[in-house]
């Protein structure tokens, strides 16, 4: 995390909060991934090509992973190898658009908003969303394969497809993707594993899945649709989105719970259950961690006052190892 | 359990404060959208009850803290508890020193009233920086030498330094009355009061039980020595005659008592007249026994006689001496009460039978003291009947009542009241008054139930004389014979006399002579007149010997008279004449010589006496006019304190008293008797408790 403090504004543009002050989606995504690779320091390109262009002297400054060592030994000189920049991956994000994506509300989001700033007398904006929290990384990692070459689609779900964007590489798919992203609103109920079955059946190429969602699902019916697409041979990233209030249940009094998708109601002290809560909320995340990794999918648990840098990073190691 | 400030449980209501704190936010709930219930669903299923049941264990001991801070601050206090943490408020602390003549038995280390007053001044030091001490010294009244309550302790001890030891009994609930008033009277709420006594006395006669309306004063009773002290005392004098005359013998008997319940006890008695040892006896006493022992004694000379009957001092030595005084009369006295009315209705006509015109009165003057001087063997004074006050009703003599009239009511009580007393009284009724006849007072006096006036037309004498009796035992036949002769024209017919009481009959039938007891006195009863109207009797030679034998008989008749047993602390009354009383220089002298002022009463009969107030001392104390003592009388200790035996400490009655021992570590006994009093030390631990096991709860939550 050495990054994090080689510059404030880099930081800056890492924090969901104040990228989400930002107006236009484009520019959130550009703040955001550039603002990573300004605390990077080194390029995210190279090496994806494969088709080699020519070779050039070695000058002070290259990488000496790209001296071609063949060269050195019949010529006695360090050359480099140049490559031509092509795309070479299909990426498709899944975002989920379900009604707990919601949370928290607007009203809740001012009400905890105020309360920090009574307490740390701080000017902060209120807290993130986690369908616009999710809706900001899709589009951090739009821009970023679109910067890469790379084939991209985004396909919007709830209880099914609401919207699918098929993957292209061009500038222009950038734009589409950014727009509907812009103007997602948080849908109906979730049902993860029928969009994934579908989605994993329409991809015909193998690519990169990325699956941006809170996972509010029967974890065993949402490994069964993570696993159709590593059955097709598919790199399967998930980035489980959670508030911190979902983790701790950080509430004092006693609360009446309104369920954003059924409707339920429950009236609860929630100083009583946090403890039992955080448990089985941790046991939920353990199982769901332990199940991807058995199945060789990337889990990540992002929780919406995280930084974005954490799933980039995480999306270009994934990237990185698929050559 | 009592409340020392009662006021403060109105606090009480505040323990509803959780309850509506709870109430108002079940129903200020948020309500707030929540991306999934999967889990708070299952959660809450299996532990709502334990939730539910926490929650109310939480309100419970939130209300419980409130309570119990309430509690502790209305001081609550519990009757024989153990408990730390006593109240420091400053309070009233009265300290009651028992000063009875008890108290003044000889310890191993000075007296038991020594010892009291070191622990009086312990418990002065063990008060507060700012209570308010006082101090009670009592035996029979109570007094309080501090005008009221002082901070400064060392006033408190000056006060407790300058208590002396009386000679009176114990009085603890009067002791503790005047704690009370003190108490009721401070700027301070509630109180200690320590009761410092020996608790030797039978102290339960004496206790009624604390006042209802002050709970928050607690009653410490402290015993100043808890040994079995082995005690002999003199109790009473008792003299059998009530007039003494100079050569006689009368037998002074004395009543001792061993108090001691164990040991039986030898010790020589004696008996001092005049500060000469006039007689002594060795007494043997088995445990808890009385007797009485016997000194036959005479004088040659008449006045009067400071006696003391004494024995050798024990521990308790005040109730070894008992004093008294014995008048030895030269003459008897004798008041001539005549009754006038009817008198001088018919003394012209009496004066026409007799030709002399001189009533009964005259006759029995001249019989009395023929010679009309002061050195007769009757000291004779004659009273008209309404002039008939206390100090003309001889206490050792006879009154002579003859032809008597419509008393006033307040006189009659009077002469009622002497002879149920033990004195003597002499009536001729010949001449009464006949409204006499019908006023149930005066025949119950003379002993009839109705009487008539009737003339002996016979003209009889006497007759059936009861020739054993003294009046006539010292009459030969021939005397009584002569007495016979005698003509009786007028006399008074009596009815409903006791047959035996009848000394002699008129030659009718009718009772002519007869005496009867009243309470301790007698009465001797003549049915005529001494005149001449009424019989020839004053003309009889056996005039003079009859009334002489009946006026001694009755001046020595009665059963044996207590003497007067003045008790030192009452009021001690002079039997002085009025025309010493009247002068203004009188003082009285105490058993010391210390002088004393009297103070002097007059009685609803406009007469005169002079009081010694509060006599404090045993002994002589004499009424002086400059330097002629008028009177003398005698203040003796009250027996009553006498037995010392050990009994069990009075607390029955008295909600918040306890005892603190003296035996052992007397200090650390006084604080854990003070400290188990008040509990609210107990109560801030609970509520404290409750809190905190209402703050881990919530906590553990």
């Amino acid at each position: 995390m050495a990054y994090l403090r080689k510059g404030t504004r880099s930081i800056r543009y890492l924090d969901p909060a104040v990228v989400s002050k930002l107006q236009n989606m484009e520019l959130k995504a550009r703040m955001i991934v550039e603002g990573y690779i300004a605390g990077l320091h080194r390029s995210p390109y190279h090496g994806f090509s494969v088709e080699f262009a020519e070779y050039r002297q070695y000058m002070q400054g290259d990488n000496i992973k790209t001296i071609d060592w063949k060269v050195y030994g019949k010529t006695d000189r360090t050359y480099v190898k140049l490559f031509e920049e092509e795309t070479n991956l299909i990426g498709v994000i899944l975002l989920d658009k379900s009604g707990s994506m919601g949370y928290p509300t607007e009203e809740e989001a001012k009400e905890r908003e105020r309360s920090v700033r009574r307490r740390d007398r701080a000017d902060r904006p209120p807290p993130l969303d986690k369908l616009t929290y999710g809706s900001l990384l899709a589009a951090s990692l739009a821009y970023l394969m679109i910067r890469q070459q790379d084939a991209v689609g985004l396909c919007l779900f709830d209880e099914k497809i609401r919207t699918l964007i098929p993957h292209r590489s061009v500038r222009k798919q950038l734009f589409h993707i950014l727009q509907k992203l812009e103007d997602v609103q948080p849908g109906e109920r979730t049902s993860i594993s029928p969009a994934l079955h579908e989605i994993a059946e329409r991809m015909k190429r193998r690519g990169l899945v990325v699956l941006i969602s809170d996972l509010m699902d029967d974890p065993d019916e949402l490994i069964r649709g993570l696993k159709h697409f590593r059955h097709r041979q598919h790199e399967v990233i998930v980035f489980h989105i959670l508030d911190p209030r979902e983790v701790d249940l950080d509430y004092r009094d006693a609360v009446e719970f309104q369920d954003m998708e059924s409707g339920r109601r429950l009236r609860v002290e929630p100083a009583f259950l946090r403890q039992q809560y955080a448990a089985d909320v941790r046991g939920w995340i353990d199982k769901l961690n332990r199940d991807c990794r058995n199945h060789q999918i990337d889990y990540n648990l992002l929780r919406t006052d995280m930084p974005y840098d954490q799933a980039l990073t995480a999306y270009l190691g994934k990237r990185q190892r698929m050559g | 359990m009592g409340f020392l400030n009662s006021i403060f449980l109105i606090g009480l209501t505040a323990a509803a404060i959780p309850v509506i704190i709870h109430l108002l936010n079940r129903r200020r709930i948020r309500k707030i959208k929540f991306s999934s219930l999967t889990f708070l669903s299952e959660i809450a299923r299996s532990r709502m009850r334990n939730i539910n049941l926490r929650r109310l264990l939480i309100l419970v001991l939130r209300t419980l803290a409130v309570v119990f801070i309430v509690i502790a601050f209305a001081r609550p206090t519990l009757r024989g508890g153990a408990f730390l943490l006593a109240g420091k408020a400053p309070k009233n602390v009265v300290v009651c020193l028992d000063a009875s003549f008890s108290m003044g038995v000889d310890l191993e280390k000075g007296t038991a009233f020594t010892a009291a007053k070191d622990i009086a001044k312990a418990v002065v030091d063990e008060a507060g920086r700012h209570d308010a001490l006082n101090v009670v010294v009592f035996a029979d009244g109570a007094a309080t030498p501090l005008d009221r309550g002082v901070r400064n302790k060392s006033l408190a001890k000056s006060a407790i330094d300058g208590a002396k030891l009386t000679a009176e009994a114990t009085s603890i609930q009067r002791a503790i009355d005047t704690a009370y008033d003190i108490i009721d009277h401070s700027d301070l709420s509630g109180g200690e009061i320590y009761v410092i006594s020996d608790f030797r006395f039978n102290a339960d006669s004496t206790l009624t039980g604390q006042r209802k309306d002050r709970r928050d004063v607690r009653v410490f009773f402290v015993p100043v020595y808890e040994d079995e002290v082995d005690n002999v005392s003199i109790d009473r004098v008792l003299v059998p005659r009530k007039l003494l005359r100079s050569g006689e013998v009368i037998r002074v008997a004395v009543d001792v008592t061993n108090h001691s319940p164990q040991n039986p006890v030898s010790f020589p008695l004696e008996l001092v007249v005049g500060g000469n040892r006039k007689a002594e006896k060795v007494v043997d006493l088995a445990p808890s026994a009385s007797g009485t022992v016997t000194f036959p004694i005479s004088f040659n000379d008449w006045g009067t006689y400071r006696c003391r009957a004494s024995k050798s001092h024990d521990r308790l030595a005040v109730d070894d001496d008992r004093y008294f005084l014995l008048e030895v009369s030269k003459s008897v006295p004798v008041t001539l009460v005549r009754g006038m009315k009817r008198l001088d209705e018919d003394v012209e006509r009496a004066g026409a039978l007799d030709g002399s015109g001189h009533a009964g009165y005259f006759y029995l003057e001249k019989a009395l003291n023929p010679r009309g001087t002061a050195e007769g063997e009757f000291a004779v004074t004659t009273i008209d009947e309404n002039a008939l006050t206390a100090a003309s009703l001889p206490a050792q003599g006879v009154v002579v009542w003859t032809d008597p009239q419509q008393m006033e009511s307040k006189r009659f009580n009077l002469l009622e009241r002497y002879v149920a007393r033990g004195g003597a009284l002499m009536v001729f009724l010949g001449n009464s008054d006949r409204r006499l006849w019908q006023d149930a007072r005066f025949l119950g006096l003379v002993g009839m139930r109705a009487a008539t006036e009737r003339t002996n037309q016979s003209r009889t004498g006497y007759t059936s004389f009861q020739k054993g009796h003294p009046v006539f035992s010292i009459f030969n036949e021939e005397e009584l014979e002569m007495l016979a002769r005698t003509r009786v024209r007028r006399y008074i017919a009596a009815r409903g006399v006791a047959p035996d009481s009848v000394l002699a009959y008129v030659g009718g039938g009718d009772p002519a002579l007869w005496e009867c007891s009243r309470g301790k006195g007698k009465v001797l009863v003549f049915a005529a007149t001494p005149d001449l109207r009424g019989s020839d009797i004053p003309l009889s030679p056996m005039f003079l010997p009859l009334v002489h034998t009946s006026v001694s008989y009755l001046a020595s008749a009665g059963g044996a008279q207590r003497h007067p047993d003045h008790r030192v602390g009452r009021q001690l009354v002079f039997d002085a004449p009025a025309a010493a009383l009247a002068a203004s220089q009188l003082v009285i002298r105490d058993p010391d010589g210390t002088p004393v002022r009297p103070l002097l009463f007059e009685t609803p009969l406009g007469e005169l006496q002079a009081i010694c107030e509060h006599p404090d001392k045993v002994g002589f104390y004499r009424l002086m006019r400059d330097t002629t003592a008028v009177a003398e009388a005698v203040a003796n200790a009250d027996t009553r304190e006498s037995n010392i035996s050990v009994r069990a400490i009075p607390e029955g009655g008295f909600e918040t008293a306890s005892v603190v021992s003296t035996g052992g570590d007397f200090l650390r006994n006084l604080q854990a008797a003070r400290q188990g009093r008040e509990i609210f030390g107990l109560f801030i631990l609970l509520a404290a408790a409750a809190l905190v096991a209402e703050s881990l709860l919530s906590r553990t939550a």
